[in-house]
């Protein structure tokens, strides 16, 4: 089948609380391409581009998915969060990321963006985890620098946090 | 407060957490284009014709360049030896040696249109002959790997320490050894990637890259041997680096071809990596295949120790032979081997080339020397724990000689170390009696435990030099600049702790600036375990200096000896007299000169600023004890790793939970070589493993919650007694993961190469069977 390359599509995406438009790009550009190189949102990073690695997780729809193999123009309609929006930009960080701030839950910080979106998804779902239990989430990210252990010790104790508090 | 030695968050990390990071594939630059390969998927192929003519009718592609338009040789070896013959590899060379190897560059408006391009380049290839596997290569019969070559052979390492042989044929106890570790990726997370462009400013040439790099200053190096001009020409800077590992170690045709297509474009020129580059393109380590013997006393004491093996290096020597080199001076390890010969062959192959990853030859050499004793103490009935303290060297040893060269040719002296401790540690913190115990019960189930130990150490902070220039700025605050680079280590913040305990300041007033070519002349780069070691002592050195500087010139403004001088709180005063007190705001402002035309009075030279490099005369040696529990499920193999423990010597600590997180992340990749992950070629020299989904990382799940302890023996080679960490974790972990795994299958001899997978485990249970049922 020939494919028109010439061809372009607008588009608008709802991010972060936010209404951004897409306009005039190929209709084969993926979400990740999307955020990163037309709406600057480089916080989202691409590890593998095939879905293996995690480090492209956003939120959408409060689900977490692959934004490496989602196409932008698939994405139209959908409530989207990047970790762009977890914490306001000058606003204190959500309790997610200051405690993976206090355990060293972050070392490259490649990984770390996937590891908060869908981090803050099995949080919601799972407002008192087990340490098994965080480690079965976090399997589908990929992480080389930390071993994973302080990852899994701030998710903990950001549950923990969540739990005084609501108490 | 002293802040050497605390537990303090590290300054980068708000910004990631937000997002707010700025890694190589976040820039972007007015006129930029994109760039991507075309790669051979042949392993050894001769060039015949590349047609470019539908390429470049693809909507977006603005240039293709091949073999013909590039008029550069082989890149320089990066670390001779002897009996090294190098071959570097040849930019768009017209005989590829290795699947992924690039024979053309295309370039677009876009990366989707610079693929688009990829895919419709034509390029007739000739196939030739390929070697794959060491075995191979170095038959009679092996077709050459190169062309011009008759031989495969690359160098050949011979160690030597006394008789060996002649001491192994008489020894009353002889234990034998064969083990083939598989080749591993280093696989950062981000990929490798460039961007290049060059400016005219005042007539000359200038070419400014951003890399995704472990050794900006060498990039420039190279770079300005390749290109004819001056290194103060070029600006290679790092921005945030998403890991590397060794990855981002070497210089690559990619690293060239990047820099000299913006040159021909006159825009910049922006390349990332994809996954499958990587795997097929940059640097893998590990692969080698040993058979090694141990000579003992029937009390267990080791006389002799003979190694030969047999190293790959791939298609090229993107690092010289550093790895088999560091394995052979690495396999007596902390044990006391009195006769010890080594004799290493590297061969090329076909095959992706090898260069250091995280451990460097180091995992194989502690391997080879933990096995032999885990053999050793089958046959003597010795308690593991039991051979290897019989062995050790003693703290009262150090300096201790091993009687071996170092890689320059130098007697290899370890520094200091108290390895019983480690030991001592590692029994207690591990629940080492405990965990026998628990395994008592359930050898005889289908869920067998198992307990491995193993000792490994590590030559760290490596020359030959890091440099440091420290500055008070006129707004008082403190910035270090040095020659490192950090890949997530988290030197923003350890450096910057050394060096606000010199000016007793708040960390948050030190900035360090690193991983860019302009903010200091000369350095080497961040690998080797050696940032911690040689960076931090040149800030230590050079803060000092400033210190000096800083107490000259407010004494002559106090009119006070600088004896008499307090530093506190940002500011200089004399001891008693708090109100005679100059700030450093007022001291770098009085430095830095009156105004312009008048004369400069003071008795310091201008600037609130110096210098200082680090030269270490010798490696310093760090240390590990691991202790690795498994549990094996004989039905399908599986193995879980229940109980992790490991206690490490890294000298004085600047950070402890930058220490953690540094062993956490080395024994994860030294779990990943043990039981996952391997690059895997077929006879054809392709990739097998060409995804993540074929090569296996180990996740969280794979990882057990990890207990990590710390001795410290301070190096008596650096002045703050630093030992380096980065690689350590990965060294003696597959060796007391292997050992784990025997343990609990209770089996002697058996695991002969790595990884060990759940088929190796099955495969084993299903020989040991067919072996009793013959007996």
């Amino acid at each position: 089948m020939e494919i028109d390359l010439k061809e372009r599509v607008s588009y608008t995406l709802q991010i972060n609380d936010r209404t951004y438009a897409v306009e005039d790009v190929e209709p084969r550009l993926l979400l990740a391409d999307v955020l990163r190189d037309f709406l600057g949102l480089t916080g989202t990073h691409l590890g593998c581009e095939h879905g293996a690695c995690g480090a492209c997780t956003v939120l959408a729809d409060g689900r977490p998915i692959r934004s490496c193999l989602t196409l932008g123009v698939g994405a139209k309609g959908l409530a989207l969060q990047t970790v762009e929006g977890l914490a306001p930009n000058d606003g204190p960080l959500s309790r997610l990321q200051d405690a993976f701030w206090e355990e060293h839950g972050l070392q490259c910080g490649f990984c770390t963006s996937g590891m908060l979106m869908t981090a803050t998804f099995f949080l919601r779902e799972h407002p008192k985890p087990s340490r098994k239990e965080i480690r079965e989430a976090l399997s589908g990210n990929l992480c080389r620098c930390t071993g994973y252990q302080n990852i899994v010790n701030a998710i903990e104790r950001s549950a923990q946090d969540l739990g005084e508090n609501y108490s | 407060m002293q802040y050497v030695g605390q537990r303090i968050r590290r300054q980068r990390d708000e910004r990631i957490l937000r997002g707010q990071g700025e890694y190589i594939g976040d820039i972007q630059k007015p006129g930029m284009v994109h760039l991507a390969f075309v790669r051979s998927p042949y392993a050894h192929a001769r060039i015949i014709d590349i047609d470019t003519n539908a390429c470049r009718r693809i909507p977006g592609v603005i240039a293709v360049f091949t073999g013909e338009d590039v008029t550069c040789g082989p890149l320089p070896l990066l670390f001779p030896y002897p009996s090294l013959e190098a071959v570097t590899q040849t930019p768009l060379s017209r005989e590829v040696h290795h699947v992924g190897e690039p024979v053309a560059v295309v370039v677009a408006l876009t990366r989707y249109q610079a693929e688009d391009g990829v895919a419709a380049v034509q390029v007739q290839y000739d196939p030739l002959a390929a070697v794959v596997g060491m075995g191979q290569a170095l038959e009679l019969t092996a077709p050459p790997v190169h062309s011009h070559r008759t031989s495969n052979r690359a160098a050949t390492i011979v160690q030597c320490v006394g008789t060996a042989q002649a001491v192994m044929d008489e020894a009353p106890v002889v234990v034998e050894l064969e083990m083939a570790m598989g080749r591993v990726s280093c696989l950062p997370m981000e990929t490798r990637g460039l961007l290049a462009q060059w400016q005219v400013f005042h007539g000359q040439e200038i070419l400014q890259v951003y890399a995704a790099t472990q050794t900006p200053h060498m990039m420039q190096r190279l770079y300005a041997q390749l290109f004819n001009i001056s290194e103060q020409q070029i600006r290679v800077q790092a921005p945030d680096v998403g890991g590397a590992f060794g990855a981002k170690e070497p210089f690559y045709v990619e690293d060239f071809l990047v820099a000299w297509v913006a040159r021909q474009m006159g825009r910049p020129v922006l390349w990332i990596e994809d996954r499958a580059e990587h795997l097929m393109t940059a640097v893998h380590e590990r692969a080698q295949h040993h058979k090694a013997a141990m000579g003992l006393t029937r009390d267990g004491k080791i006389l002799s120790v003979v190694d030969q093996f047999v190293a790959d290096t791939g298609a090229y020597v993107p690092w010289g032979v550093i790895v088999p080199i560091i394995t052979s001076t690495l396999i007596p390890g902390p044990y006391k081997v009195p006769h010890y010969r080594c004799d290493g062959t590297v061969v090329y192959t076909n095959t992706t080339p090898l260069a250091p990853y995280r451990g460097a030859g180091r995992p194989q050499a502690a391997l080879v020397i933990n096995r032999l004793l885990d053999k050793a103490a089958a046959q003597l009935n010795l308690d593991p724990f039991t051979i290897r303290r019989r062995n050790l060297i003693m703290p009262e040893e150090f300096p201790y000689d091993t009687g071996l060269l170092s890689r320059e040719g130098t007697p290899m002296v370890l520094d200091s170390g108290n390895y019983p401790a480690l030991m001592e540690t590692l029994e207690q913190a591990g629940e080492y009696h405990g965990w026998r115990e628990r395994q008592r019960t359930t050898l005889s189930t289908a869920h067998p435990i198992g307990i491995g130990i193993a000792v490994g150490i590590e030559n760290t902070g490596m020359g030959p030099h890091e440099g440091a220039t420290v500055t008070i700025g006129l707004d008082g605050n403190i910035t270090v600049a040095t020659g490192a680079a950090s890949q997530g280590q988290g030197h923003e913040t350890t450096l910057a702790q050394i060096a606000a305990d010199i000016f007793h300041v708040s960390v948050d007033q030190v900035h360090i600036v690193e991983g860019d070519t302009a903010a200091i002349a000369y350095g080497t780069g961040t690998f080797a375990s050696r940032t911690a070691v040689v960076a931090g002592s040149a800030v230590q050195l050079a803060g000092e200096m400033l210190q000096q500087k800083l107490l000259r010139l407010a004494g002559h403004l106090l009119e006070a000896h600088p004896d008499d001088l307090v530093v506190a709180g940002g500011s200089v005063s004399v001891r008693g007299v708090p109100t005679r007190s100059l700030t450093f705001k007022d001291l770098a402002l009085r430095a830095s000169g009156p105004f312009p035309g008048s004369t400069f009075t003071l008795p310091v030279e201008p600037g609130l600023s110096a210098s200082a490099f680090f030269t270490p005369s010798g490696a310093t040696y760090a240390a590990g004890a691991h202790m690795a529990v498994v549990q094996i499920d004989r039905e399908t193999g599986q193995i879980r790793v229940i109980g992790y423990t490991a206690v490490h010597d890294s000298g004085t600590l600047i950070n402890p939970q930058i220490v953690d997180g540094q062993l956490h992340g080395g024994i994860a990749a030294g779990l990943g070589t043990a039981l996952l992950e391997e690059m895997v070629f077929d006879e054809q020299g392709q990739v097998v493993t060409g995804t993540l989904m074929d090569y296996l990382v180990p996740t969280a799940v794979d990882v057990p919650d990890l207990t990590v302890c710390h001795l410290s023996t301070p190096s008596p080679l650096n002045p703050l007694g630093i030992k380096g960490v980065g690689e350590s974790g990965a060294i003696a972990s597959p060796a007391a993961l292997l050992a784990a795994i025997e343990d609990a299958l209770r089996m002697t001899p058996v695991v002969e190469s790595l990884p060990v997978r759940p088929m190796t485990v099955r495969h084993l249970l299903t020989e040991s069977r067919k072996g009793e049922e013959f007996a």
